[in-house]
């Protein structure tokens, strides 16, 4: 029944976007505002033997539909507040606030924000609920997925330098995190502290190039796993027991370059997630997107690839000394055989179609091939199923 | 006394710009970007850029836009910002919804631009290369002369 409001919720929302004039930032801002955004995506996937991102073989409009509402409030020159609240169709995804902090700009070079931010790992992940800022229906998954901790509470700086022949700027950041979130379909217990991230962001000519560095020490609480791991230590294999722990550093690594002119398009980004523990793989992602403007019609072509790989585990339990041990040493390794890789290859074809200057209509297919050994972002059911298979997606995306 | 006097100058400039709006609108292959300032200031093109994209120029200047199907704005999205009307709107989407900058004050047309312009100091916008610049408002930013 509540999803069924949310949709029309959406609907109305999007109607009334629709017969609404454009919205610009007109001659002079009021202290307290209102705008938003939202998207209603429809998308179907082409076997009956695994999910992807949600989608299965029944058409679905309910994995990446969504509505969200920001509200500004100006005190003065220096100070403002912001608050912004989504609410998705889909039931693994939390509804509710997504960041409200204390915005402070001392200067026009300087920004201060403070409180609850969307974590700004890479290019999109602070915009991810925002379709109209890119031009695909999904983000390149293997970049963009569901692993990292979506938000953090704590403070973000972004500094402005002046430059003839470029523009430059930095943001800094240092927060915690304490929240639930899903491995799969699975609801997690994650705790970061120490959380703190650098970026540089390059703008010469027609080139926009960002790099970044983000670090958290990170403790995931998983009930079986630490039971079997406490057996581990209770038999003297200290070692082992801790490997079994998601309890460290966690690295991530970015860099994208993108080229845009008004006739085409060329937009990269790389990135490593490198955990210093052994249950989290060593991810490796990228994607390449090339496109052409044809107003009010953007086409593009992406290829988007990701590579996982586990360290290797603990060797400590001695085999062939004596059938219990055997046993253990069988379910520690059985532990890591059970762990999922996610090694994806995938090219997309899309189209957006700019109707207004706030709504725009896409289209898109993206079709998957997933290394046949692992589980490939796909949710399998058939252990036969052969990770490839073709997506096809399209809806409206607006914001008001 | 400044101020009747700046005030006079507004009013004779706007009954002129009146006047001239059909040669004003004549011409909009290219545009120039003007500001109300009181010393010699010159832009390159990438300060240009960052102003009308959120970023700093060393001098404190405010920009002001035309709105989306303004004929001068296609102009300077095109040939100055070197993108399209779509892929600007998609940009100021990613900077409002990440709470990191706001776009421009748009005016609703060049009349109205200029009258905000000549009313506001520091203020800077851009308008067809053939317009009249009004008295108080200093060309910043040409593009080159082939």
């Amino acid at each position: 029944m509540l999803f069924i409001n949310r949709r029309l919720l959406v609907i109305l929302l999007f109607l009334t976007s629709l017969f609404t004039p454009h919205k610009s930032n007109a001659e002079s801002e009021p202290d307290f505002s209102f705008s938003g955004f939202g998207q209603v995506i429809g998308g179907h996937l082409n076997t009956d033997q695994a999910k992807y991102h949600g989608y299965s073989d029944s058409f679905s409009f309910d994995q990446e539909t969504l509505i969200g509402i920001q509200a500004d409030y100006i005190f003065n020159d220096t100070f403002a507040a912001s608050g912004q609240a989504v609410g998705y169709t889909s039931d693994v995804k939390q509804s509710g606030i997504e960041w409200l902090f204390l915005n402070i700009t001392p200067s026009k070079r300087w920004q201060v924000r403070l409180g609850r931010h969307k974590t700004p790992f890479f290019n999109y992940s602070d915009s991810t609920d925002v379709g109209f800022t890119y031009p695909w229906i999904t983000l390149p998954q293997q970049v963009y997925n569901f692993y990292l901790f979506r938000s953090f509470e704590g403070a973000f700086v972004r500094y402005d330098l002046p430059s003839k022949t470029m523009a430059l700027n930095f943001e800094a950041y240092w927060g915690s995190f304490d929240d639930d979130y899903y491995i799969g379909e699975e609801r997690v217990d994650v705790e970061v502290d120490g959380l703190s991230g650098l970026i540089a962001n390059v703008s010469v000519s027609d080139f926009t190039f960002r790099a970044s560095y983000h670090q958290g020490d990170v403790k995931v609480a998983l009930p079986q796993i630490e039971q079997f791991a406490q057996v581990l230590a209770l038999n003297g294999f200290v070692k082992s027991a801790q490997s079994l722990e998601i309890d460290g550093q966690l690295e991530f690594y970015q860099a994208s370059a993108n080229y845009e002119t008004p006739y085409n398009f060329v937009r990269s980004e790389w990135t490593r997630v490198a955990p210093n523990f052994l249950t989290v793989p060593d991810l490796r992602a990228y994607y390449i997107s090339a496109g052409l403007y044809q107003y009010p019609f953007t086409y593009h072509l992406t290829y988007a690839h990701s590579s996982a790989k586990f360290n290797e585990p603990i060797s400590e339990i001695p085999i062939g000394v004596d059938p219990q041990l055997d046993a253990l040493a069988f379910a520690y390794q059985g532990v890591f055989n059970s762990l999922d890789e996610d090694s994806l290859k995938s090219i997309s074809v899309g189209v957006r179609w700019d109707l207004k200057p706030n709504i725009a209509l896409k289209g898109d297919i993206t079709f998957l091939d997933g290394d046949e050994n692992k589980r490939s972002f796909f949710e399998i059911s058939d252990d036969s199923f052969d990770r490839s298979a073709t997506l096809v997606q399209f809806g409206v995306t607006w914001v008001f | 006394m400044k101020k009747v006097i700046k005030q006079i100058l507004t009013t004779t400039s706007l009954l002129a710009l009146t006047i001239n709006l059909n040669a004003v609108n004549a011409r909009t292959d290219e545009v120039i970007v003007v500001a109300n300032v009181d010393s010699d200031v010159s832009l390159t093109r990438q300060e240009v850029k960052s102003l009308f994209m959120g970023g700093v120029v060393v001098d404190d200047l405010k920009p002001i836009a035309l709105p989306a199907n303004n004929p001068a704005r296609v102009v300077f999205n095109t040939k100055v910002l070197g993108l399209t009307e779509t892929r600007v709107q998609s940009y100021w989407a990613q900077m409002r919804f990440t709470g990191r900058k706001k776009p421009p004050i748009e005016v609703q047309d060049q009349l109205a631009l200029i009258e905000y312009l000549i009313e506001t100091p520091n203020s800077v916008g851009y308008l067809p290369v053939d317009a009249d610049i009004p008295e108080g408002l200093k060309v910043v930013y040409e593009p080159v002369k082939n």
